[in-house]
């Protein structure tokens, strides 16, 4: 007799298959790319993520520990300025200065006021009711 | 892309005023604080592109035409240090800069600009209408800025009139 092994049999002692199984795995078909990528997932979340943790911040590679390659932040300072892209946009948002222009050209003339009349409105009405 | 999709053009200065229109050395009068028969009134000019919608412009719906002043990007570097730094012209780039609007340099003949413009939205003057048709011809030929670009002006201007202050906002997410 050939017992059928479904993923939620399987397991390692050095990488645990974790998450819900979906639908199509509890019933048992045959998935093969799932299980794999759920695999692949699970030892890239649990072996390999302190590889590439600091990978698009990086700035510089710390050759004295190529044995066990760490990408390695210039400074704290510039690890803070890299992760907060969103804070900086943020700054750019509050930080509106007004800039004060003088005009190309000011001067003065005397005018005399022919007449002071009340304004009345101009109405535009609307072209298609 | 660029030759594709160009900023400017330039018109005939019989051609009808339309949104987007550079017009130069414009004039601005100030009325004084107090208006007696005799006065004097303060005028500034001012290189300006026109605001107002171009269909109220050509069906002449309107009395008063609305006008921003424009300026180099360098003139606005000399008054402020933060629009010297990257981190301000970026903002005024992307449109961080609620107050101000980029334009690109212009390349045409007898119009190069060797710098940037920006557009400064919160000095909006009206002019009478017939007074703006006047100067434009005075002026000869001008330049336009031309779709997408002023509709991109248009409404980063509507996106800084109708801005709302809170007077009690929702703390940053840190």
């Amino acid at each position: 007799m050939v017992q059928e092994v479904t993923s939620r049999d399987v397991k390692t002692g050095s990488y645990p298959i974790c998450g819900v199984f979906t639908r199509s795995s509890e019933e048992n078909e045959d998935d093969v790319s799932e299980e794999l990528d759920r695999l692949f997932s699970s030892l890239m979340g649990s072996k390999l993520d302190f590889l590439y943790q600091n990978l698009p911040l990086a700035s510089q590679v710390d050759t004295s520990s190529l044995k066990s390659p760490r990408f390695m932040p210039e400074n704290e300072t510039y690890l803070t300025e890299e992760l907060s892209e969103e804070e900086i946009i943020g700054k750019m948002i509050e930080y509106d200065p007004i800039v004060r222009m003088a005009p190309l050209k000011e001067y003065t003339v005397r005018v005399k006021i022919k007449s002071v009349d009340r304004a009345i409105p101009r109405v535009i009405e609307p072209e298609e009711i | 892309m660029e030759e594709r999709y160009p900023w400017y053009e330039i018109v005939d200065s019989s051609e009808d005023v339309l949104q987007g229109d550079f017009i130069k050395e414009c004039p601005v009068v100030f009325p004084p604080l107090e208006i007696t028969d005799e006065t004097e009134v303060r005028v500034m000019e001012y290189n300006v592109i026109v605001m107002s919608q171009s269909c109220d412009l050509v069906h002449k719906k309107l009395d008063l035409v609305l006008l921003c002043p424009i300026w180099p990007l360098s003139e606005i570097e000399k008054k402020s240090s933060f629009y010297q730094r990257k981190e301000g012209k970026e903002a005024l780039r992307q449109g961080h800069s609620p107050g101000y609007h980029l334009l690109n340099k212009c390349k045409l003949d007898g119009f190069k600009t060797d710098d940037y413009l920006v557009v400064d939205f919160r000095s909006v003057y009206s002019v009478p209408f017939d007074f703006i048709l006047d100067l434009a011809t005075k002026r000869g030929r001008r330049l336009r800025l031309l779709p997408p670009y002023r509709e991109h002006l248009s409404q980063t201007f509507a996106r800084f009139f109708m801005r709302v202050g809170l007077p009690v906002d929702i703390p940053p997410f840190r």
